[in-house]
């Protein structure tokens, strides 16, 4: 649904090409840290390593010589990276002790603005409904044990 | 037959029974939303599971299972917006019959068709898995490798053309299933030293960055660029009359029937997935019209509101949910991605799926069987509840509110798994993973299929090259394990046809 596969430009390498690449540092690193396990353990992960080493080799090879897809991430990066950096700052807040409602609150808010929700009231009272409604299921409910917090006072 | 009473018995007793009413009823809601698919609506459901008896888990998830497939059926027709992947083609025929006037038949042609599929698929699960089973029951270390390769072999031999990506992503699952003690020393591997990752990457957490947190993520993604589009929904059609007149069943049963014996066919192999299953169905559908009605008076043309545009893709899709369970239920290796979250679900409650789930929780491998058959037996009259009533006022809920409530459902979910915060950062980067992964085009099924068999290969492989000492041949010896050498033969076929059919095909087309 969302796979973009752009046409490919003069000069522009395949995507293929880069994902390839990356298929063989993960594959050589993954190796490398094999090689450090017992002699019983260690075969098979080399052996995975390995192969995913020769599939990248193959796949960036086979872009090279003229097959594979361009897709461009940047489009994509542009609006996964600040929903990725929400979770990380909600999952933070969570962790460090700020409680379960006001870093909720602040998640669902951001997410709502992202999503092009505008009016800050609109997006407060859907954010507000659905803190609300998690915390009555998870806590209240299911009887979920959330992280400690230094602000008990505010759930 | 005293196996299926002790089924019926453990499903009806009233609270177990009601949690299946009640996963149908939230499967079918949640299944009418756009943009959550049944595997979302599994994995939001998991957590809800941790507090129950196991009964009534996977009673709930039976539900939610079967549901969630048959919801998404209703966005398709309404506002052509699929609730389901599985829903794709119902939205072409479905949606235009809707704005023809015909909702309301429709969707009563949407829903008999999944009702009949599903009951048909419930038929099948009921007498191959426990049977196979049996067979399986004899299996030993040698055959269990041999099926695991099958296992891997037939998702990744399906993948026609992308046979590199699918063995990429089946390596990368088996790669990240070493994380942990090793099966056959105990020595770490890959931890970091992290005492979290002591037991392997923590398997409902991954399961749910995946499916949930990806897909949370693609509807973001959707949503922004409709934004950017300036696209805007148009309004609902009316819905009518539901009755379906007896000429159209008389002419549907022949599509239902070959439906949903595709739907049984390709949801018994494991990772061929539901959406290979509708189109092979509406593809027969398709052919079957333009024999028999297309050009006469008072038919519409293929795609423009025809019948059996809507039932064709309905049956095969509901008919794969149950069948899917086959492989799952008798060898533990999951037919399709949702079913591979019922591991996660089973797990939960310490059971694992696969032969010895019949003998050691008989009486919940058989209500699984039985419920299936329930569901979609109660499923006809709560779709008719849930259409009348809640339906209209989900189509009102604005997608932009959903991204955030299924992160958190997603994300609380992940965190309900041992109350470990480490979990959530699992789901987090499970979830960047699978999606980068889509965008380049490795599929996610192989990579499951590595997740969920890596353990057993590794076991299975060491053992076997252990009692053979050394003998790599062991696999193919058809004299005294025959049953690995059949297996080992077919999983060599299925990589190797469909390298040669696309070779084919490209030659031809030069």
């Amino acid at each position: 649904m969302s796979q973009i596969i752009s046409e490919k430009r003069p000069g522009q390498r395949s995507s293929d090409v880069w994902i390839g690449l990356v298929l063989l540092a993960v594959g050589g690193a993954a190796a490398w840290m094999a090689s450090g396990f017992d002699d019983a353990s260690r075969p098979y992960p080399l052996a995975l390593s390995v192969l995913m080493m020769l599939l990248g080799a193959v796949l960036s090879a086979r872009a090279l010589l003229g097959g594979g897809e361009d897709q461009s991430f940047t489009q994509q990066a542009r609006i996964l990276l600040p929903a990725a950096a929400v979770l990380g700052f909600w999952i933070l807040a969570l962790s460090n002790g700020l409680g379960y409602v006001v870093p909720t609150f602040a998640m669902e808010f951001a997410f709502m603005w992202l999503c092009g929700i505008r009016g800050p009231g609109r997006a407060a009272l859907y954010a507000g409904l659905v803190t609300g409604v998690s915390y009555a299921i998870f806590v209240g409910l299911l009887d979920v044990r959330l992280p400690a917090s230094h602000l008990p006072w505010l759930f | 037959m005293d196996l299926i009473l002790l089924g019926f018995s453990t499903l009806t007793a009233p609270l177990v029974l009601l949690t299946l009413v009640i996963g149908v009823v939230a499967g079918m809601i949640v299944g009418s939303i756009p943009g959550i698919n049944d595997n979302i609506a599994f994995a939001v459901f998991i957590p809800f599971s941790f507090s129950m008896p196991p009964e009534q888990a996977l009673a709930l998830m039976v539900g939610v299972y079967c549901a969630a497939a048959t919801g998404g059926a209703i966005p398709a027709i309404m506002i052509k917006v699929p609730g389901t992947a599985s829903s794709l083609l119902t939205a072409l025929d479905g949606n235009a019959m809707a704005r023809k006037g015909a909702a309301g038949k429709a969707l009563s042609i949407a829903l008999t068709s999944s009702v009949v599929g599903g009951i048909l698929s419930s038929i099948v699960l009921l007498l191959f898995a426990p049977s196979l089973a049996q067979v399986a029951l004899r299996f030993g270390y040698v055959e269990n490798f041999a099926l695991a390769i099958l296992g891997l072999s037939s998702v990744v031999g399906l993948l026609r053309g992308a046979v590199i990506k699918g063995a990429i992503a089946a390596v990368i699952g088996l790669l990240v299933a070493n994380v942990g003690f090793s099966p056959v020393t105990g020595f770490p591997r890959y931890t970091f030293d992290n005492v979290n990752l002591i037991e392997g990457i923590p398997f409902v957490p991954l399961l749910v960055g995946l499916f949930g947190v990806a897909a949370m993520l693609e509807l973001m993604v959707d949503i922004v660029k409709e934004r950017h589009a300036g696209t805007k929904p148009s309004g609902l059609p009316e819905i009518g009359s539901m009755r379906l007149p007896g000429k159209l069943i008389r002419r549907l049963l022949p599509i239902w029937g070959g439906s949903a014996a595709i739907g049984n066919l390709i949801g018994m192999l494991p990772g061929a997935g539901m959406l290979m299953a509708i189109f092979l169905a509406y593809d027969q559908a398709a052919r079957r019209f333009r024999r028999r009605f297309e050009g006469k008076p008072g038919e519409a043309e293929w795609g423009e509101g025809v019948p059996e545009g809507i039932a064709a893709p309905e049956a095969a899709n509901n008919a794969v949910t149950a069948s899917s369970m086959v492989p799952l239920l008798s060898l533990g290796i999951p037919g399709n991605s949702t079913s591979a979250l019922f591991i996660g679900a089973l797990a939960i409650h310490g059971m694992v799926p696969g032969p010895l789930l019949f003998t050691q929780h008989g009486h919940i491998a058989w209500m699984i069987i039985v419920a299936f058959l329930a569901a979609n037996l109660i499923m006809w009259p709560i779709a008719y509840g849930v259409i009348k009533t809640v339906s209209q006022t989900i189509f009102a809920i604005p997608k932009q509110a959903m991204v955030g409530v299924i992160a958190l459902l997603c994300l609380m979910g992940a965190y309900s798994d041992g109350a470990n915060v480490f979990n959530m950062w699992v789901a987090v980067v499970a979830g960047i993973v699978a999606y980068s992964m889509r965008l380049a085009g490795i599929p996610l099924g192989p990579a499951i299929l590595g997740l969920v068999l890596g353990p057993q290969l590794e076991a299975s492989l060491a053992n076997s090259l252990s009692i053979s000492q050394g003998n790599w041949l062991v696999f193919f010896d058809p004299v005294s394990h025959p049953i690995s050498a059949g297996m080992m033969l077919v999983s060599l076929a299925l990589w190797i046809v469909p390298m040669l059919m696309s070779r084919r095909e490209r030659a031809s087309a030069k």
